[in-house]
């Protein structure tokens, strides 16, 4: 959505019109219910935190500033909801579920690999991605997922953007303590859908 | 450049931000090293994973009609829990006011010191008086404090109300004459018209199950 074009249905909105505010929740639940799905790991758990996300939104709308990405904001409002959310389940124990994790999920659509060692691969980078701390997987999903700078994870995050890259920092170095027993030969002729965002 | 200084650009170069005669060495020297050529790959493999595989749940067809229907609903829940704690705020001035009316006008004589609640109860043969207002300060904001710090602490006010009633109940018990210790039973259906029986002694509905406890049953002060 273009930013003018997102900013009137926003004014919109404020203004009372149902029309505009579905509109933008259109545009932005697919990928606030994705980011919220990796945060809690439960389907109905995260409908019901993005759908809490919206009605918080709308009810705050008065206070988004314009200086901010809509979609910012909407993750600032999803993270804090996700941490609340995770406080009170106490689900930090860094245990890890293989049934859910790397789309096993009956529920979860099957990406494309096209073959085994790219999916044990996919399997364990998003194992090693669920043991990261809260801020440290919002962050790595904030980076690499919606794009986000750091200083727009932090903004989202609540955190100064040189403790956001921190985050990014030990992220990696978890992620590539995790995976170092992969690190073979041979490595850089696997094959995955998607663009590269070093491309 | 060697790989350690190598690896200590790998975050720069994944956030975009490593550019100009550096990103030069850098390049030059993974262009060499078979070991930083593997190290990265696989960080940009994962980075690549995690913004391309998108094995999510599919999210229900009506989601955008329950956000609207909870936007259009007015916040009833926020106004309730609002109207509790004013209500239990107003129960709690008026125990206070009706516990000054019961010290005030059913006591010969009012304890030197105020210092502790609990106190009042003991000071037995031993008449003061720290004056009316003062008296009348102490248990307002005694009360209140006391609130504030359960408010603080996340407990409900109702808990508040509870702890009064035993306060009451240690009271109908050691000063009151026997015929008020029906009146107490009262306080354990409702404290505040319980409270008010105990302050003001009279006709009152009979209480449900609840006996009053006993001499034993009561705590010391």
């Amino acid at each position: 959505m273009a930013r003018d074009e997102e900013l009137r249905l926003i004014a919109r909105a404020r203004r009372g019109h149902a029309d505009a505010f579905r509109l933008l929740v259109d545009a932005y639940k697919e990928r606030l219910f994705a980011f919220v799905w990796r945060m809690v790991r439960d389907h109905h758990e995260a409908e019901d935190i993005a759908q809490s996300a919206f009605v918080k939104a709308h009810e705050a709308l008065d206070s988004y500033s314009e200086k901010w990405a809509f979609s910012t904001w909407l993750f600032t409002i999803a993270y804090r909801l996700c941490v609340n959310h995770l406080r009170r389940k106490k689900a930090l124990t860094g245990d890890v579920d293989f049934d859910r994790v790397g789309g096993t999920d009956a529920d979860v659509r099957e990406t494309v690999a096209n073959t085994e060692e790219a999916r044990r691969l996919r399997a364990l980078i998003w194992a090693a991605v669920d043991e990261l701390s809260p801020p440290q997987k919002s962050a790595v999903l904030l980076f690499y997922r919606e794009a986000k700078s750091c200083e727009e994870i932090g903004r989202i995050l609540e955190m100064p953007t040189v403790t956001v890259k921190s985050h990014l920092h030990r992220a990696r170095a978890r992620l590539r303590a995790a995976l170092s027993e992969e690190l073979r030969e041979g490595w850089t002729e696997l094959e995955f859908f998607g663009e590269s965002r070093y491309a | 450049m060697n790989c350690s200084e190598c690896e200590q650009l790998f975050d720069a170069y994944l956030d975009g931000q490593l550019t100009g005669s550096l990103r030069l060495e850098f390049d030059a020297h993974r262009l060499r090293c078979r070991h930083c050529q593997q190290t990265l790959a696989m960080l940009e493999t994962v980075g690549n994973v995690i913004a391309s595989d998108e094995p999510t749940p599919d999210l229900s067809l009506d989601f955008t009609e329950r956000v609207l229907a909870d936007v259009a609903r007015p916040a009833r829940r926020l106004r309730i829990n609002r109207r509790v704690a004013v209500v239990g705020a107003l129960a709690l001035q008026a125990a206070a006011v009706l516990l000054l009316v019961l010290l005030v006008n059913t006591r010969e004589s009012a304890p030197r010191t105020a210092t502790d609640f609990s106190t009042l109860w003991n000071v037995a043969g031993q008449p003061a008086d720290p004056g009316e207002e003062a008296l009348k300060a102490w248990i307002v904001r005694r009360i209140e404090d006391r609130a504030w710090e359960m408010h603080a602490a996340g407990v409900s006010l109702a808990t508040d109300l509870s702890e009064m009633r035993r306060y009451m109940h240690r009271y109908a018990n050691t000063l009151l004459p026997d015929e008020l210790r029906k009146s107490a039973q009262n306080v354990s259906v409702n404290p505040v018209l319980g409270l008010l029986e105990v302050v003001v002694p009279g006709e009152t509905a009979e209480a449900e199950t609840v006996a009053p406890p006993t001499v034993d049953g009561i705590y010391s002060i």
